[in-house]
């Protein structure tokens, strides 16, 4: 299971990835996993414990792999560019553009903000 | 192209197999993921920050139009419609599935292709010219032995676990196109004054966080004693090299920590008590690869091609270039300017002096660097086959040559393009931009590289349009991993995390030729937003120290750092 450097008193969600898809999921307060992050459990800091005991379960169970918990707000915003994009996805249009001259746009540098 | 015989395929069909049994074990909790993660990596297979990746190689770059084709349905049937073509010349899918990856595997190897050796520490693909074969200036086609390294080194038991991963880049010209300086193991063919080929290993080349240019081991290595000699250089980097941290563990460490001449004799230490017998046969091997080239007729016909080097062609700078009036034969006026652009910009030497070398841009304006949709490379596919003999080359910039192309096809080519959107004329200016995924992707990225790019390319595109610059390299890493080459760009960006903040530095006059260098660092790194000014400023800034006909790494090279930082920091400089 990876660790990452924690702030003990703020929320988080945990974090995973789906063994057979290898997709982002997210572990709900049912203790089930979801790709949706909107149906994330924002764990506070008095459940982190559980909340991981139960991810490692899951891991353990070969459904899920690279289990975390991310530090979020109280809305279960990540606090850091690298988890928001991690959680929304690529902040770029990834299908690639069939018109190039015209393609015009703007730099989008707030993901996940 | 080179065609597997019942070995290769017999090798690939069972790795293939080998793998659906690995992965049903993973599946079934058979193995952990811990004892998972090297199987999956040494087929190519990671994790990264969405989803599992697969890198897929593609041997020194070359691509038939059935493999692309495979390639566009890998794309639609198991991924989300596109891949992204490397700086290795490989391309990477970014949304396969774990369950997937074993009938993906099945359909490459239909195709003659795999991802053996694309990651983990051991030998990867090894990359070269990707005009090579074709190239007006080329000595020796790289080819053939870049196809012997990869059967040599293709689960090599020695090599399998080294220190760290390693790289080959061979080139048989004198202008480099192959980086081969920033290498692990670099290759120069070339042919001595009785013209034999033979061969200066140049080592110790790498990028990262310790960017070293590579020296020259040993000169004029012939193809006989080559094998031995890289065995032998290898053997001793496997011994030597440190295993005790990653960041110090490529050669050009231990180069650099024992220096020269201690290497060469360590290597050649190592040469003299090899079994040569083992190798008896490699001049007979590589006459029968050669032979597995099949060449395009038109190619077939000349009997010693290196005589016909077209007259009409000028060599301009290190890049050479036919010039547009000599392919169209009539007066600029008389052709649409997008296609006259097209023609300056996307066309290279051919050493038949009936074709020319295409050069097609995969860096729309505002698009993502590298990345082709299933549909751009069916169109591709079907455009090699009508104008280049069905074949493909993927460069270590992100792009995709057609090394075989009637000049007199040209204009029709290109409006075939253009439908496929396709067409973009800035090969070697400023918006063809080398780009890694970074942290849009990447789990190892410290910053974003996509959407800089982008923005790049669109604050630049109509001044580089107008000013007919020489060639420009700008290439941005989303980590000191350096996977976009930015050290050796003319113009290096580098993403880094500050304190939770995006910010990039910028390095100036590094070069990945023959005369290879490390660009410079110019000062404090500057915000995103910040990013595409500045490069238009550099660009100003070049644009008017330049001589004629010259290109940006050798105007930097006259002027030096201070005009450049200068124009980077106006702002800050008018307020000190």
């Amino acid at each position: 299971m990876d660790k990452i450097k924690q702030d003990n008193a703020a929320s988080g969600i945990i974090v995973a990835n789906d063994l057979r898809t290898g997709l982002t999921v997210f572990l709900t307060a049912g203790g089930e996993w979801a790709e949706q992050v909107a149906a994330a459990w924002i764990v506070p800091s008095e459940h982190r414990e559980r909340a991981m005991q139960v991810a490692a379960e899951a891991e353990s169970r070969n459904s899920v792999t690279g289990v975390y918990l991310t530090e979020c707000d109280d809305l279960g915003r990540p606090l850091t560019l690298r988890e928001r994009l991690r959680i929304k996805g690529p902040s770029v249009d990834y299908l690639p553009q069939h018109s190039v001259e015209s393609t015009g746009g703007t730099l989008q540098l707030q993901a996940g903000t | 192209m080179y065609q597997y015989d019942e070995f290769d395929q017999q090798l690939v069909d069972q790795r293939s197999d080998e793998f659906r049994q690995q992965v049903k074990r993973r599946l079934s909790g058979a193995i952990s993921e811990e004892e998972f993660k090297p199987v999956r990596l040494m087929n190519g297979l990671y994790l990264q920050l969405h989803a599992y990746m697969l890198r897929v190689a593609i041997p020194y770059g070359v691509l038939s139009s059935a493999q692309m084709r495979k390639l566009a349905y890998i794309a639609d049937r198991y991924d989300r419609g596109y891949g992204h073509f490397t700086t290795r010349q490989n391309i990477q899918f970014n949304w396969p599935s774990l369950v997937d990856t074993p009938d993906i595997l099945d359909k490459l190897a239909s195709v003659q292709m795999h991802a053996i050796q694309t990651s983990g520490n051991c030998i990867r693909n090894i990359t070269t010219d990707p005009f090579a074969g074709v190239a007006a200036d080329e000595a020796v086609d790289p080819r053939p032995l870049a196809e012997l390294l990869r059967q040599w080194s293709t689960l090599h038991p020695e090599f399998r676990y080294l220190p760290r991963k390693f790289k080959f880049a061979i080139t048989g010209s004198e202008r480099d196109r192959a980086a081969i300086k920033v290498h692990d193991i670099g290759l120069q063919l070339k042919r001595d004054t009785n013209d034999n080929v033979v061969v200066d290993v140049w080592a110790g080349g790498g990028q990262g966080r310790t960017p070293k240019i590579a020296q020259c081991i040993s000169k004029d290595v012939s193809l006989q004693e080559l094998l031995p000699y890289l065995e032998a250089l290898m053997r001793v980097y496997n011994q030597h090299g440190r295993r005790d941290n990653k960041y110090k563990a490529r050669i050009k460490i231990l180069l650099a920590e024992i220096g020269l001449p201690a290497l060469q004799e360590e290597v050649e230490k190592a040469f003299n008590i090899i079994d040569r017998s083992r190798f008896a046969s490699v001049a007979a091997e590589l006459a029968r690869l050669s032979k597995r080239f099949i060449a395009p007729a038109y190619l077939q016909k000349i009997a010693d091609i290196r005589t016909r080097v077209a007259t009409s062609e000028t060599v301009v700078n290190d890049v050479i270039k036919v010039p547009a009036s000599e392919l169209i034969g009539t007066h600029p006026s008389s052709v649409s300017a997008e296609y006259w652009r097209w023609l300056s910009r996307n066309i290279r030497a051919h050493r038949h002096i009936e074709h020319a070398i295409v050069v097609i841009s995969l860096k729309p304006i505002g698009g993502i660097p590298g990345d082709a949709s299933a549909e751009q490379m069916r169109a591709l596919a079907d455009i090699a086959d009508e104008f280049s003999s069905g074949e493909l080359r993927i460069t270590h910039r992100q792009n995709v040559v057609l090394p075989h192309v009637r000049k007199d096809t040209l204009e029709t080519l290109w409006q075939r393009l253009t439908d496929a959107g396709l067409a973009t004329s800035n090969v070697d200016l400023p918006s063809d931009i080398i780009a890694c995924p970074g942290m849009d992707y990447c789990a190892l990225a410290t910053a974003r590289s996509i959407p800089v790019a982008q923005e790049i390319a669109r604050t630049i595109r109509a001044k580089e349009q107008s000013a007919s610059p020489g060639a420009v390299s700008v290439n941005i890493s989303g980590c000191i991993n350096a996977c976009a080459h930015h050290h050796v760009a003319n113009i290096g960006i580098l993403g880094l995390d500050r304190n939770g903040v995006e910010n990039y530095q910028i390095t100036l006059g590094g070069r990945s030729d023959e005369n290879a260098r490390v660009g410079e660092r110019m000062g404090r790194g500057l915000l995103a937003e910040e990013i595409g000014p500045a490069v238009e400023r550099i660009f100003d800034t070049y644009m008017d120290a330049r001589l004629p006909d010259e290109d940006f790494g050798d105007t930097y090279q006259r002027v030096g750092k201070a005009p450049f930082k200068q124009a980077i920091y106006r702002e800050e400089n008018a307020t000190a």
